[in-house]
């Protein structure tokens, strides 16, 4: 547990955290969500895991994902038990992210 | 006829931080290279140069009669990729060419190698000029290469400076036609469209030589295959020295043919917001335009005809229709 | 028969430190090798916390120091735990790793991959970026006799293309398809218990204000690994100094990330807010945040490193070592990445490109220098720093027993620290059957 009063640096939204990496977008999307064999899903473990947080949960039971801020770690099929939820590959050569200051 | 086509490419930054306070610019090296816009002007130069080779060996497939080797009329060079005329006696076909060709330092050459790799067929680098140098001074280098051209494509802006003003001025240092921001080509008829101020398009058909200019988005460079990220790599980038003025070969200049203008179309309507001072109440209705006197709607019953004309009329008076 | 000879005698897959090691290598040793990388440069998809140790360097690139680019040269080094209100730090510095040979040195991946992939081609490799390999092409007797890329095929229309080779050498880094289509990961489906995920920030902060609060003066650089950090996941935080940056990131063990309710971000500003990291930290603006997966299996989970015509090195083979109080790759990384270009080398020369025999000889150079030998020492270390114990028990009893040690309670007498320990064991739940075992771990593996 820690003491959320004593941060003493400027906050930053998800947003603009994530608005400091590049990424050189694919046109065409290299992981693809089947947000139906997500339904059955009690974990949600891609949900708390995936470090862009991409994976956003609907009402209705189901997943919503974008592919356009992923760093391409590979969490999210890792952590995903359900055989066929997560089709994952790497985007087109010269596209995704773009570390410039790691 | 096989066709000599120009690109025209810039080395940008792709990506660059502007200090807020100092105004500083520090460019990202990793990000150098040509602006989307200049990509999309090589893709539509290669699919150019890919339909008139395609048409030309569909005409020849046509015209070569089985007796004897009666090449087109126009320029055999047997030095030429022969691939489609590999028939006996049939003189190989010409191929088209795509120069692609920059003003810029030695770093621009990784930039041109790849052009290469997405198969331009020869790349050119004007070497000697300041970074900063005026748009007419770079058309007037660019110009000594492309001339003799049939088309010279360009980006319509850069990213960095992006004036978008060397197309032109390279148009009338050639004393050719030109067509500025085109969005889409129709690569075998060569008609183009454009878009003009306030939401218009227009359609011009281009003749030749002619200077264009082609927005970044509607197509993607396509993607080098192996082998020609492999073949670039050896393959030289001719360089030139900036050179003062080159004599041009000025040619009866031939001006696109407007096909057609399409509509006005107004954009929405800016609302600046209201001043602070007002109440909610006086603001929102500022905001909405309630209770301000206007022409009041009109109600009229009308057979369909009169309908239709009654209606157009009133979008012509409203600016929808020219 | 083929038509035209293949172009390369060797294909590296990836041009971070162990591609642009075996690259390097493959090239020095006269052969044509093609060096592929998916990103646009080599070091655009990489991300790591942020010390190279150089000294595997020595033989292939001498006064490598002098070109190295390097943000600082770490002369200090701590190891910290926390609990949520305490922490106990080992400061060490040292000056002799202030100048050559050095020791450590904080390094950005984009300018080091990049520097050490520009010496590959320089001996002669050909690199070819924005382009990734897909899969393995394999002849039909099964061995890998090159690799397919996601770049078209003009002469027929296809996405993708095959680039032939006698060796093919995977240096693809952790999530490593090539490793996983060749069938050298029987245990993929359990990759995850054996793996973590590292974010991190890069805070800019002004030179001065880097080297008064960690205390460093012109090109020094100080480096920080912690435990017991990460809330109700097992993992650890790190701290390095850049030249004008600084490093700030947890480290986290997927099972235990996907069963929390804290989101990475979350434990990494907790991590931050901690009493003795704030002062560091605070008034950094955040310049890239970025995120990569690290194996820490260690030795128990190295997959069979070759296949027929195929090498597998650096984290494509697990071959990091995250021990705690080290996290080194990018070494083990050249280190194998070197051996695996030396093999290929040797049985391309033999004329035998088999697993059984022409690189066979792989194995044998790892276990002979410090990669392998390293892991076989440390190989029960992961398993440990990741229990419930290593991360949540003993850091507490630590904390507690100095705290005790510390805490002035006149008039009553002080008290010895055995029987300190004691209390404080019995108070953090902590048995001592397992604080005897894993006091003889750590005796064996750190020893
Ligand atoms: C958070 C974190 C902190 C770390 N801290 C340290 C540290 O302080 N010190 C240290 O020494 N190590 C550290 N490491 C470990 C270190 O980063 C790795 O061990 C090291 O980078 C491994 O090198 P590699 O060459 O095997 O793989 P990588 O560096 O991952 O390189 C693999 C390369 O292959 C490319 N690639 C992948 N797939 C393909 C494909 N199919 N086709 C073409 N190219 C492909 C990638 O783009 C990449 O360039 C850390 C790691 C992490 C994640
Ligand atoms: S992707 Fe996997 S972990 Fe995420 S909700 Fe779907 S099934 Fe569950
Ligand atoms: S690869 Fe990583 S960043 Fe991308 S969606 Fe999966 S978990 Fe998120």
């Amino acid at each position: 547990m820690t003491n959320d009063s004593s941060r003493t640096w400027p906050r930053v939204s998800f947003d603009d955290r994530m608005g400091t990496v590049e990424f050189r977008v694919s046109p065409t999307p290299h992981i693809v969500v089947d947000g139906d064999s997500c339904r059955g899903c009690s974990t949600r473990a891609c949900v708390t895991a995936c470090p862009a947080n991409l994976f956003v949960p609907t009402s209705d039971g189901g997943i919503v994902f974008n592919y356009e801020q992923c760093f391409e770690c590979g969490t999210c099929y890792l952590v995903c038990d359900t055989e066929g939820a997560i089709s994952w590959s790497y985007p087109e050569g010269g596209h995704g992210v773009v570390f410039h200051a790691s | 006829m096989s066709v000599a086509l120009a690109v025209c490419w810039k080395l940008v930054a792709r990506r660059f931080e502007v200090d807020a306070l100092t105004g500083t610019v520090t460019v990202d090296r990793h990000s150098l290279g040509p602006s989307p816009a200049d990509e999309a002007a090589l893709e539509w130069a290669l699919r150019i140069a890919d339909a008139a080779d395609a048409a030309d060996a569909a005409d020849r497939a046509h015209r070569v009669a089985p007796s004897d080797g009666v090449g087109p009329a126009d320029g055999v060079s047997p030095s030429v990729s022969p691939v489609e005329g590999a028939g006996r006696g049939v003189a190989p076909l010409e191929r088209s060419t795509v120069t692609v060709v920059c003003v810029g330092p030695a770093a621009a050459d990784a930039m041109l190698r790849e052009a290469l790799a997405s198969g331009a067929s020869a790349a050119v680098r004007i070497d000697g000029l300041p970074d900063d140098a005026p748009s007419p001074v770079v058309a007037h280098q660019l110009a000594g290469v492309v001339d003799g051209s049939h088309l010279v494509v360009c980006g319509n802006a850069s990213l960095d400076r992006g004036s978008a003003s060397v197309p032109a001025f390279l148009a009338a240092e050639l004393g050719v036609g030109q067509a500025l921001g085109v969005v889409t080509i129709d690569v075998t008829t060569g008609v183009v469209e454009r878009r003009l101020d306030g939401g218009r398009r227009e359609r011009l058909r281009l003749g030749s030589p002619v200077v264009i200019s082609v927005e970044g988005g509607p197509v993607r460079l396509r993607r080098a295959s192996l082998a020609g990220v492999l073949a670039a790599r050896d393959q030289p980038v001719g360089v030139v020295v900036a050179a003062s003025a080159a004599r041009l070969t000025v040619s009866e200049r031939v001006d696109p043919v407007v096909v057609r203008r399409g509509p006005y179309r107004p954009r929405p309507r800016v609302l600046s917001p209201p001043s602070a001072e007002l109440t909610p109440l006086e603001r929102i209705l500022a905001l909405t335009g309630a209770l301000v006197d206007r022409s009041p709607p009109r109600l009229v019953h009308l057979e369909p005809e009169e309908a239709a004309a009654e209606i157009v009329g009133q979008l012509r008076t409203w600016g929808y229709l020219p | 028969m083929t038509a035209a000879p293949d172009p390369f005698d060797v294909i590296v897959v990836g041009a971070g430190p162990a591609g642009s090691a075996a690259a390097l290598a493959v090239a020095r040793a006269g052969l044509r090798v093609a060096l592929l990388e998916r990103g646009p440069f080599p070091g655009s998809k990489n991300m790591y916390g942020g010390v190279i140790y150089g000294r595997v360097l020595d033989q292939v690139i001498p006064n490598w120091w002098d070109e190295i680019p390097i943000q600082r040269w770490i002369t200090r080094r701590g190891t910290m735990i926390l609990t949520p209100t305490q922490s106990l730090c080992l400061d060490f510095r040292s000056q002799t790793w202030a100048g050559p040979p050095y020791n450590g040195a904080t390094a950005l991946r984009p300018d080091f991959d990049a520097w050490l992939a520009a010496k590959a081609e320089a001996a002669g490799s050909v690199l070819v970026t924005s382009t990734v390999a897909t899969d393995v092409v394999r002849d039909p007797s099964g061995r890998v006799v090159g690799v397919v890329t996601d770049r078209p095929d003009p002469a027929t229309g296809a996405s993708t293309s095959a680039l032939r080779a006698r060796v093919v050498i995977a240096c693809d880094g952790v999530n490593s398809f090539i490793a996983k289509a060749a069938g050298l990961y029987p245990g993929a489906s359990e990759q995850a218990e054996h793996t973590t995920l590292g974010v991190k920030e890069v805070l800019r902060l002004p030179r001065e204000s880097i080297e008064q609060r960690f205390n460093l003066t012109g090109r020094e650089g100080a480096d920080f690994e912690v435990v017991g950090c990460t809330m109700d996941v097992p993992g650890g935080g790190f701290l390095y100094t850049n030249l004008d940056t600084i490093s700030v990131g947890v480290v986290l063990h997927l099972p235990g990330l996907a069963a929390s309710k804290h989101r990475p971000e979350e434990i990494l500003a907790g991590f931050k807010a901690h009493p003795s990291i704030a002062p560091f930290v605070a008034g950094g603006e955040i310049v890239e945040y970025s995120a990569h997966l690290i194996p820490e299996g260690g030795y128990d989970q190295i997959p069979t490193l070759a296949g027929d015509g195929l090498l597998v090195a650096g984290d494509a083979a697990g071959l990091c070592l995250a021990a705690g109080v080290w996290l080194e790759g990018v070494n083990f990384a050249i280190g194998s990445g070197l051996a695996a270009g030396a093999t290929a080398v040797e049985a391309i020369r033999s004329g035998d490109t088999t697993a059984a025999r022409g690189l066979a000889g792989y194995r044998a150079r790892l276990e002979a220098n410090f990669v392998l030998a390293d892991h076989k020492k440390l190989r029960r270390v992961p398993e440990f720093l990741l229990s419930g114990r290593a991360q949540f028990q003993y850091p507490q009893l630590t904390c507690d027993v100095v705290e005790d040690l510390f805490t002035v309670r006149n008039p009553a007498p002080k008290q010895g620290i055995a029987r300190l320990a004691w209390k404080s064991a019995r108070r953090s739940r902590v048995r001592l059957r397992d604080l005897a075992r894993d006091g003889w771990t750590a005796i064996r593996s750190y020893g």
